[in-house]
């Protein structure tokens, strides 16, 4: 039931008038419902109100002597044969009681409703929590993923300069074919130290394609290392040089399938001879 | 107790103050302030007892099981929830009407039904000068049933006096529950602007 629902059922809550379930509900809602709380209590005082208006009949005299003699049974401890009678059922839940259990009731369902609410509030955070788990993992592997690419480049750079530093480095332009007139490139060369190239204005290649770097002495071309430009159309490689390699006559650039050739796929779209 | 029984004594719901200084007392064991609130409520109770029972005698046992219970629970009455008049109202209506539901069977209870003999709240039997000072709330509640239309205040009378419930009294009447549930919701209402 709806919250005005239940409101509208508050005037017979407060004459005992609803059945059972309906008690229960409407019972249960007063005890969370400010409005309806106090509505009831408006509304028994109306109730309490038809009861004083009642009629009042002055009692036969005698009546006021059996209570106090009543009274003083009660006090001695003899409770008369009435007041020991079993209780019906009804008197042990009498009009008020009944709500009193009403309420018992509605703090009972109060305690479940704020229980699962609790628990609800239990798994949302959880939740949250693995949520926040799971985006601090994502980013501990980013970070991760980060560090690896730093770690790289710096053996890269290391790689770099120890070529740049090599008393034997031998550095060649390289420029682009007609097929790449943008494309620039410098590769530095060093029997002790490795080989490294950078190039710029690289087109974007289609996807499964790369570049491929060569070293060709003779009619012999080596691979010397793939790369895929950057957003700017830059790249860098470094390779490793055999210690019996021989002084290249030139080097090349060719467009190959992801994970590179054996063999240059021409045409050569780069080309800086070492003469 | 002097106190307690100084003229004039309070009229039923006149004087909760007093009241609850002679719940306190009795609480506490007085014999006499339990005669203090039988000569206030006495015919309250023992009124209302014989508008749901209809036989003096069973009314009678009534108001001593009312008192004997103020006696024993007079510790256990919270001022916040209601008036003491409140309170023994309330008591002396659940009693009775255990009482009358105790019963078997009732000969006059088709009387009761009858809304043409239905007993106006404002009776003969309430003398003059009682009707003058019973407590605000009991004055307007009063005035309020006075003018709700019978076929209003007779479903009132079939809850609060015999206890029935919504679907009890469209039972008992014919008239159909969600009939009985918009009535007994718009009587009640009516009482409850009166005290607004």
């Amino acid at each position: 039931m709806t919250h005005e629902q239940l409101r509208d059922l508050l005037p017979a809550l407060s004459l005992g008038a609803l059945d059972a379930d309906e008690r229960h509900e409407v019972a249960a809602h007063v005890s969370t419902c400010a409005e309806c709380a106090a509505e009831l209590a408006a509304l028994e005082r109306v109730v309490d109100g038809i009861g004083l208006d009642a009629s009042p009949v002055t009692p036969p005299p005698a009546l006021r002597g059996k209570v106090l003699a009543r009274i003083e049974d009660e006090r001695a401890g003899k409770a008369t044969a009435m007041s020991r009678m079993p209780v019906p059922a009804r008197m042990a839940q009498p009009v008020r009681p009944l709500w009193a259990n009403g309420l018992a009731l509605a703090a009972s369902i109060a305690l479940a409703v704020g229980a699962s609410l609790y628990a609800w509030a239990l798994r949302s955070e959880i939740s949250i929590l693995r949520q926040d788990v799971s985006a601090t993992s994502d980013e501990a592997s980013k970070l991760r993923g980060e560090l690896a690419t730093l770690r790289r480049n710096w053996v890269e750079v290391t790689k770099a300069m120890d070529v740049l530093r090599a008393p034997d480095m031998l550095k060649v332009d390289l420029k682009g074919q007609a097929t790449l007139p943008s494309g620039t490139g410098r590769a530095f060369w060093s029997r002790s130290a490795g080989l490294m190239f950078t190039a710029e204005g690289l087109p974007a290649l289609p996807q499964g394609k790369v570049y491929q770097l060569w070293t060709i002495k003779g009619a012999v071309a080596t691979g010397a290392g793939t790369f895929v430009p950057d957003a700017g159309g830059a790249a860098s490689v470094t390779a490793v040089v055999s210690a019996t390699a021989e002084v290249p006559d030139a080097f090349g650039v060719t467009i190959e399938p992801s994970g590179g050739s054996a063999t240059p796929t021409m045409p050569i779209v780069m080309v800086g001879g070492t003469k | 107790m002097d106190a307690l029984s100084d003229p004039p004594v309070p009229r039923p719901g006149e004087d909760p103050e007093r009241d609850r200084v002679a719940i306190r007392a009795v609480a506490r064991g007085s014999g006499d302030a339990v005669a203090e609130l039988y000569d206030r409520y006495g015919a309250t109770v023992y009124g209302l007892a014989l508008r749901v029972l209809g036989q003096p005698d069973l009314a009678e046992e009534v108001v001593q099981d009312v008192f004997a219970q103020v006696w024993r629970e007079a510790g256990r009455y919270d001022a916040s929830r209601s008036t003491v008049a409140g309170w023994m109202v309330m008591l002396t209506r659940t009693r009775a009407i255990d009482r009358l539901r105790a019963r078997q069977a009732r000969p006059d209870l088709t009387a009761a039904v009858d809304t043409s003999a239905a007993v106006p709240l404002a009776s003969a039997d309430r003398t003059p000068e009682t009707t003058t000072i019973v407590a605000e709330d009991t004055r307007l509640v009063r005035g309020a049933l006075a003018q709700l239309p019978d076929q209003f205040r007779s479903l009132i009378e079939l809850a609060y006096y015999e206890g029935l419930t919504h679907s009890e009294i469209a039972a008992r009447t014919g008239i159909p529950l969600g009939t009985v549930k918009t009535r007994l919701r718009n009587a009640m209402g009516s009482l409850r602007s009166a005290l607004a």
